[in-house]
């Protein structure tokens, strides 16, 4: 069998744009890790939750963090330009975008892009008030009065 | 499964938006919960919510109020404690309290009785409908501190000898150590105010904590010992050994324990968090200096802010 840089896969979107990547990288997601294993992998792996444009943003992240790796627990530099790096990446996104990432990334099991984009979302929210992060993710709000001024209640303090 | 579009932002599959809120900070994560139900309910799920930095509990003359230092915020609460009985409202009684992860706590209450110049200790937990009494050794038996680690008690007695109590037991309470040896101290001038606390470490070792004020400078340091387990033998006294740091463990001094720390978290390591003297002896708000003591520079931050609040008393908690 072929070093993992130079065996190659190809991912397949499901609005079918396909994507050689090397093995190296396919392992980042570990649903596709599973299917190399599993030896399922012959021809092109078939993501049928995944859209290309979502798919290509999650190969750049898997390639950089392959490229980029810390050399180990103590490369706090290597760390260091990695978050920078991941930081700058989100950047690009609207909501619209993280959520879908934060889907995909669920699905192909990506924790460190999960982590990514859900951090993106909780500093996004910061300081929002609930009626702001309704907006924001245009969220009905499903409570009647009484309901809500019930929860409320329970924490008042942090509406002040 | 179809392109997801902004509407499912409130259905989230519940793992997702269980990792989502496990991210957000302490009061955000309470406004979550007003954002739609499904958030609500999700918030009410086991979570891994992320330990903040410690914030302060005030109480002042109008009421109850929240201060995180981090962001130097105050969060005034509205809530009026109309329909609250206060089980205890007396100068004399004292008390501490444990609530562990499972919602299981123990109390345990003090309160000196003139009549035998001792303390009367009695505690309770979850489930049980009468209070103990823990026995005390006889006369003149104060308590000057306590803290609740575990299941254990741990009193300081008469400012000179921990002494500590299981209370897991369904019948009879057995002490830890069978007999306690006075501490050997020695003698410093020069002091305006020097009190002794106990406090227990995430490892289950007693500390004592000695807090001084200088006259001279108004300096207050605060220095940890570790008891020596031989005996001193001339005396029959217990000889204290210093303790330099803490390492990588906060002490939150209100509640008598370490915690770990680092600064990721927001939690100083090496560092005491502190709001006041004589927590079970006295109410005297004059006792109160709110500050975090770092071992290692052996300095004190203190938060102006505080001072327009006119506070009673405060205590530190990790938000969570």
């Amino acid at each position: 069998m072929a070093s993992s840089s130079t065996n190659k896969f190809v991912l397949k979107s499901n609005d079918d744009v396909s994507f050689e990547v090397t093995e190296a990288v396919a392992r980042e997601f570990q649903v596709i890790a599973h299917i190399i294993d599993d030896d399922c992998a012959k021809k092109a792996i078939p993501l049928s939750n995944v859209t290309g444009e979502i798919l290509s943003k999650m190969i750049e992240y898997g390639k950089k963090h392959i490229e980029e790796a810390p050399v180990d627990e103590e490369d706090e530099e290597g760390k260091k330009k990695l978050q920078i790096w991941d930081e700058e990446f989100m950047k690009q996104f609207n909501m619209e975008i993280v959520f879908q990432l934060i889907l995909a990334s669920n699905y192909l099991n990506n924790k460190g892009l999960l982590d990514l984009t859900c951090c993106t979302v909780a500093d996004h929210i910061k300081d929002m008030t609930p009626d702001e992060v309704r907006t924001l993710f245009n969220v009905k709000n499903d409570y009647t009065t009484e309901e809500e001024e019930e929860i409320r209640k329970e924490n008042s303090w942090a509406f002040e | 499964m179809e392109t997801p579009n902004y509407s499912s932002w409130s259905e989230l599959p519940m793992d997702i938006l269980r990792s989502l809120l496990e991210r957000l900070s302490f009061a955000d994560f309470q406004r979550a919960k007003m954002v739609c139900s499904n958030w609500y309910f999700c918030s009410k799920q086991p979570l891994l919510l992320k330990s903040g930095p410690p914030w302060l509990i005030l109480f002042s003359e109008d009421g109850c109020m929240l201060y995180s230092p981090d962001e130097d915020r105050v969060y005034k609460r509205k809530r009026d404690f109309s329909g609250i009985r206060f089980l205890a409202n007396s100068e004399d009684l004292r008390g501490v309290l444990r609530v562990d992860e499972k919602e299981e706590y123990i109390v345990v209450w003090c309160f000196d009785t003139a009549s035998y110049n001792s303390t009367y200790v009695g505690f309770c937990k979850n489930g049980e409908i009468h209070y103990r009494e823990i026995p005390t050794h006889g006369k003149f038996q104060s308590i000057s501190d306590m803290v609740l680690w575990g299941d254990r008690l741990y009193m300081f007695i008469n400012h000179s000898y921990p002494r500590i109590v299981d209370l897991s037991g369904k019948d009879c309470l057995k002490d830890v150590v069978p007999r306690n040896l006075p501490i050997l101290l020695a003698l410093e001038r020069g002091l305006t105010h020097f009190t002794k606390s106990i406090a227990v470490t995430t490892s289950g070792e007693v500390l004592l904590v000695h807090n001084k004020i200088y006259k001279l400078n108004k300096h207050r340091i605060f220095t940890l010992y570790k008891m020596d387990p031989t005996p001193d033998d001339t005396f029959n006294l217990v000889k204290l050994v210093k303790v330099d740091s803490l390492g990588d463990d906060a002490l939150f001094l209100d509640s008598g324990i370490t915690v770990p720390a680092n600064k990721t978290l927001g939690i100083e390591p090496n560092s005491i968090y502190f709001t006041r003297d004589e927590r079970v002896i006295s109410k005297d708000p004059r006792y109160l200096d709110i500050c975090v003591y770092n071992l290692a520079t052996k300095t004190l931050k203190r938060f102006p802010r505080l001072s327009e609040l006119h506070i009673n008393d405060a205590l530190w908690f990790l938000p969570s």
